[in-house]
């Protein structure tokens, strides 16, 4: 049988012994109680735990030398743990024994009492012994022509958990991917990630115009190409008046204000006045200006 | 550069995490073939000798359970002496559990054999180990069956009564001065 709670010892069959009145008890102590589980109902190797409440003066401690010591009391009973412990003006004993007795028939055997000694007193208090039935768990005979199995077969290794470690590697392997992910967006060195991707685009296409030279027509396809990554930045179209409130917006361009506003003057001289970009503008310069704007874009806090 | 720590906190932990993951599937990797070797012990098939050298105690004690079953009752006794004091309580209390039934069997043998001494040695061992696995686990339901088991094969020799736990008195065993029924001698 399964230890008995403290719940159950306290609520439910909950026997209070030895209520001294208080005449009885030594000078100083002003409470004294013996509590106890049930006294019935239990089988070889069961616990039984008794405690001791004692209400006592200043100085006044249970004296460890008068505890019943723990180990074997007699061939039978086994007292596993003596201990004591303070639980606001009172302290508390606590005795586990666990009973190896095996009765043939339901049999009634005491757990003997003993004197608590308490510190500088010399009174006694009587912790009185306690009775309680025991009851066999299997029938009398042991042999194995009588029928039933003699014995309980031998116990077999539980599984090991596989469950847990696979559910966490799983876990752990779904995380990795998602940093790494991460790490790939964040980082330079991948040609994916959302917010990359306009001035990537104008990367790309600057970098199919290197090998011409800088003709009317290739400087207006690359300027053009530019343009769009900052309108579809921008979500609509972007013109120089513009450029004060795109920065107040995205502080990541900041470092390259001068050179965007550089791009945006040399554009509208190519695009609406002599045709040659002033400030001077090539597309090697533009390509720089992409690659700086695509880093920017990918480091965007 | 503005963002790197965070580039840095991503490449540590992809990695931290790719590190846990590879170390918990080698954990579900070991723990599905030690369950493998098990249920194979079990079934009653020795394992291969690679996969002993790297047994968990899990394993072992099948292992006994194994030798038990093919009444090499020496080598389970052996293993499961190696296995004592190794894991939780639970694991130990099966552990004794099963040397006490690995010495309740040889008893049981003896008995049948009418080897009365032997089984009586057999016994007493027995129920050490039956005592030990319930000091550990007191809710060890077959080990207290198998001790009141072992009891009633060797009845203890003092009998608890009346609430005498003290060791029976020497003038008590001189109560039969002789044996009843035996023969006194012809007339």
């Amino acid at each position: 049988m399964l230890p008995v709670s403290r719940h159950s010892i306290f609520l439910l069959l909950g026997l209070w012994y030895g209520l001294a009145p208080a005449s009885e008890l030594p000078p100083g102590v002003k409470a004294f109680s013996f509590d106890t589980p049930r006294n019935f109902g239990y089988v070889i190797g069961d616990l039984i735990r008794h405690e001791v409440r004692v209400e006592a003066g200043v100085g006044q401690e249970i004296d460890a030398a008068s505890l019943p010591k723990e180990g074997w009391i007699n061939r039978w009973l086994m007292l596993r743990r003596a201990e004591v412990r303070s639980e606001g003006k009172r302290q508390v004993l606590t005795l586990e024994y666990q009973t190896f007795y095996s009765p043939l028939e339901v049999k009634n055997l005491a757990i003997p009492g003993f004197e608590l000694k308490l510190a500088g007193s010399d009174g006694h208090l009587a912790v009185p012994a306690w009775t309680f039935t025991t009851a066999p768990i299997r029938e009398l005979s042991v042999l194995r022509a009588e029928g039933q199995p003699p014995m309980r077969p031998d116990a077999v290794p539980a599984p090991v958990p596989a469950f847990g470690p696979a559910a966490a590697s799983a876990g752990f392997g779904l995380a990795a991917l998602g940093a790494l992910a991460w790490w790939a967006y964040l980082g330079p060195w991948l040609p994916f990630g959302m917010r990359g991707r306009y001035f990537a685009e104008a990367c790309r296409e600057l970098r199919g115009l290197r090998g011409q030279e800088d003709t009317q027509e290739a400087l207006h396809r690359g300027f053009a190409c530019l343009h769009q990554a900052f309108n579809r930045t921008l979500g609509e179209p972007l013109f120089i008046e513009g450029l004060d409130e795109f920065f107040l917006g995205r502080p990541a361009y900041d470092a390259l204000r001068n050179e965007i506003q550089d791009f945006f003057r040399a554009s509208y001289e190519v695009f609406f006045g002599e045709g040659a970009p002033v400030p001077p503008f090539d597309l090697a310069r533009m390509e720089a200006l992409a690659r700086s704007c695509l880093l920017a874009e990918r480091r965007r806090p | 550069m503005k963002g790197d720590w965070r580039v840095r906190l991503a490449a540590g932990l992809a990695l931290m995490l790719a590190l846990s993951a590879l170390l918990e599937f080698r954990q579900w990797r070991k723990a599905s073939a030690a369950n493998a070797d098990v249920a194979e012990l079990l079934v009653g098939h020795d394992i291969a000798p690679e996969r002993l050298a790297v047994a968990s105690p899990q394993v072992l004690l099948a292992r006994a359970v194994y030798f038990v079953r093919h009444e090499r009752y020496g080598d389970a006794l052996e293993l499961l002496n190696l296995l004592e004091a190794q894991g939780d309580a639970a694991f130990c209390a099966d552990v004794y559990y099963n040397q006490g039934n690995l010495q309740l069997t040889q008893a049981l043998d003896r008995v049948e054999k009418a080897e009365i001494d032997q089984a009586r040695v057999f016994a007493e061992m027995a129920k050490e180990a039956y005592r030990r696995a319930l000091l550990l686990v007191p809710g060890h339901w077959d080990a207290k069956y198998n001790l009141e088991a072992a009891m009633r094969l060797m009845p203890e020799m003092d009998r608890v009564s009346h609430a005498e736990d003290e060791p029976p008195e020497t003038e008590s065993k001189r109560l039969w001065t002789g044996l009843p029924g035996f023969p006194r001698g012809l007339p």
